[in-house]
């Protein structure tokens, strides 16, 4: 059976988020790397216990991060990326307290400093747009006040150089960070307006072939045995009979098939229903069928091969273009197999694409469903197109 | 997904758009800025006026509008700028001094080489940094200064996120059309099968409501009278005016044509709407103005026809009495 991956609202927005937070904490374990050495090197000049507490909390939430994104649900995600904030600012605002020099020697900026874009990228992934630029201000005009302090507090030239710098370097990355979050949510949109139309004109579709099967059905069961029974003779009366039994079975299968998948039909019924929805869709379909004769099969079974059939003969009908098309259906005491083929364009089957859905889904998908149901698919570019629907009978 | 099936970054990031030239504009003025604050670092203002208007250039480049990946030649020029860059202002800092933004070269032309990768062009952007950092390795071994190779690890760090940004964005946003596929796939077979469902049941009591009993009659094998037999060419008519006409199924128009047959009156109900929406209302006035015509009529032809969408009427109706015909127009 075909498992289908569980999909839910918002699919869009929620993988965008977490590739989102998969690249702060990627950028988190970048800059954490890059300036080990100057972490160590700074350790001097700052008090160790605080330095230390800092440089784990910082160094280990992007780890913590990283190992969560993919799976765990975005609220703690969210959460974590707020204890990164929270962590950053606390140890961008008591770094002048724990710094043990007036001044750091070689004029190089606190290490945290450069752990900046971690902060303002994990405040643009939880906070509204505006939040997310009013923190970025936040946390660089943070920073460069920081600077300011760590260099003693004489001169502003590098500070100012350095916010601006800031500012314009993380303001890239929220700006990617909010625009693919849009686009996220404007795909979850886009989707769900494609899904509807999809599903109403699929509908539509199925309506409109229930239809044409009722109708035909209608002509070459009930008219024709209306009328043979008006015209009929004594030499004829036993045809006649025979022609209502058989326009009573099928509407019996029909109206089976819309109430209870378990209950049996005759296996001429199936054939009669596939007869029909072929024709329903093209007069040009060749159709096979033997006769079977005292055979029955659930109408779950009937339903099946039905739509499953219709949908590869109206797939044929949409990509095969002109071509010879045939199906051929023989029910035996051991299941069912219908066969549906075209020498149309074929395509690649190794690499369905999603106009192919169809094949995947009304057909294999569909197929699945039964009780020993299953369905496979030969196509070659060029040389047409192959589809087997099998239904083996379980064991009485 | 751009109409050719592939993700495009470019697309998702709207890198071509206003915001982006927002960004671009604050790039370049950034680093002017900080380039100009530092001119008097430098041996040459020139060189640096020059660079920066390269780096300028190449920004826009970068996010002028294209197909990704961009192309070739554009990505070629963005990495001779690099280069060109890096060559011209490393030698044009003076080593051995404090670090400073003298060297905003090496943190501009690494964004331009991001922006480079998003647009597809991941591997010239790290051969332009290859060639970034060459450059400077030699410049470090020139000069013995190693303030501009102290730089590079945030550099690679920047471009790296961004690599494995854009290749999770592009398989990402590749999965996603998958998946929204898939739920519209699974949504639409789910609801055929319970609009198919839904038709079935009607067909099904229809037909059994308009032809089970007259089956099962004709089933059981007994002789048929002349009454029964003439009642099953009347149902006939009627099973196939339903085909014929789906439109004007209503019950109380089958039952007046009905009436009007077992009179001896010929009627053929037509619908040519094609199954275009004629609304309730609408199919209730032709049906009025038919069943007006068949009660007053005990012999003769009557032809009804719902007429396609946009004909001006809804319906005409003919009737031929033997000696004149006259016609109505309905709607």
């Amino acid at each position: 059976m075909t498992v289908l991956e569980t999909t839910s609202p918002g699919t869009a927005t929620t993988r965008m988020t977490r590739v989102l937070f998969v690249g702060t904490s990627l950028t988190g374990l970048a800059f954490s790397a890059t300036n080990f050495s100057h972490a160590i090197d700074q350790a001097r000049f700052v008090d160790l216990a605080w330095d230390t507490v800092v440089a784990t909390a910082l160094w280990s939430v992007p780890i913590v991060l990283l190992l969560l994104s993919w799976w765990a649900p975005l609220a703690t995600l969210r959460a974590v990326a707020v204890a990164y904030m929270g962590i950053f600012l606390l140890a961008v605002l008591t770094w002048p307290f724990a710094q043990l020099v007036p001044r750091i020697p070689d004029g190089t900026q606190p290490w945290i400093i450069n752990l900046l874009p971690m902060a303002v990228f994990a405040g643009a992934l939880v906070l509204p747009a505006v939040g997310a630029w009013i923190s970025l201000a936040v946390l660089c005009l943070a920073v460069g006040a920081l600077r300011f302090l760590a260099d003693g507090g004489t001169s502003l030239s590098i500070p100012v150089q350095d916010t601006l710098f800031n500012a314009m370097y993380v303001s890239l990355f929220v700006a990617i960070i909010l625009v693919t979050l849009r686009a996220g949510r404007q795909r979850d949109i886009e989707a769900d307006r494609t899904a509807n139309d999809t599903i109403i004109a699929a509908a539509a579709e199925a309506q409109n072939l229930e239809r044409a099967t009722a109708a035909l059905l209608t002509h070459d069961e009930v008219i024709a045995t209306l009328i043979t029974a008006a015209r009929s003779t004594d030499a004829t009366a036993a045809m006649v009979t025979g022609y209502a039994t058989r326009a009573l079975q099928r509407l019996d299968a029909l109206a089976a098939t819309s109430d209870d998948p378990t209950s049996l039909v005759p296996a001429h019924a199936l054939v009669s229903l596939l007869r029909e929805t072929v024709g329903a869709l093209a007069d040009t379909v060749r159709f096979h069928a033997p006769e079977p004769a005292g055979i029955l099969v659930p109408t779950s079974v009937l339903r099946a091969l039905s739509d499953a059939t219709a949908e590869a003969v109206r797939n044929s009908l949409r990509h095969a273009g002109d071509s010879e098309r045939r199906v051929t259906a023989v029910v035996t005491d051991t299941g069912a197999i219908v066969e549906i083929v075209d020498d149309g364009a074929g395509f690649d089957s190794s690499s369905v694409t999603s106009e192919r859905f169809g094949i995947r889904f009304s057909i294999v998908h569909r197929m699945s469903l039964v009780e020993g149901g299953s369905a496979e698919l030969d196509s070659t570019p060029g040389k047409g197109t192959r589809i087997v629907l099998h239904w083996m009978r379980g064991p009485q | 997904m751009n109409n050719t099936g592939t993700v495009s970054v470019t697309e998702i990031l709207r890198i071509t758009g206003s915001g982006a030239r927002t960004l671009l504009a604050t790039f370049v003025i950034v680093h002017l800025v900080l380039a100009v604050a530092t001119i008097t670092e430098v041996y040459s203002p020139l060189v640096t006026i020059v660079a920066i208007v390269l780096v300028a250039a190449a920004a826009v480049v970068v996010t002028l509008p294209a197909a990704e990946p961009l192309p070739l030649g554009r990505s070629l020029a963005i990495v001779a700028v690099v280069a060109a860059t890096t060559l011209a202002m490393d030698w044009n800092i003076e080593p051995g001094s404090a670090p400073t933004y003298s060297s905003w070269h090496l943190g501009a032309n690494t964004l331009v080489l991001l922006f480079l990768g998003l647009r597809g062009r991941s591997g010239l952007a790290w051969i332009g940094f290859t060639i970034m950092a060459a450059i400077t390795v030699v410049w470090t071994i020139d000069t013995g200064s190693t303030n501009l190779l102290g730089l590079l690890p945030n550099q690679i760090g920047t471009l790296l996120v961004g690599t494995l940004f854009a290749i999770g964005l592009r398989r990402t946003s590749r999965r996603i059309t998958e998946l929204h596929a898939e739920q519209a796939a699974i949504a639409s077979v789910e609801s055929a099968a319970r609009a198919a469902a839904e038709e079935r049941t009607r067909q099904a009591a229809h037909l059994n409501e308009v032809a089970r009993s007259a089956l099962e009659r004709i089933a059981d094998g007994a002789p048929f009278s002349d009454a029964e037999r003439e009642s099953w060419i009347r149902l006939e008519a009627t099973v196939r005016d339903s085909l014929r006409a789906p439109a004007l199924n209503i019950l109380k128009l089958t039952e007046a044509a009905d009436n009007a047959r077992s009179r001896g009156v010929e009627v053929t109900l037509l619908d040519d709407s094609e199954g275009a929406a004629t609304s309730e209302t609408d199919r209730e006035t032709i049906a009025a103005a038919i069943i007006e015509q068949l009660d007053e009529m005990d012999s003769g032809r009557l032809i009804g026809r719902v007429l396609p969408k946009g004909r001006g009427q809804l319906a005409t109706i003919l009737v031929d009495d033997g000696e004149s015909t006259t016609r109505t127009d309905v709607g």
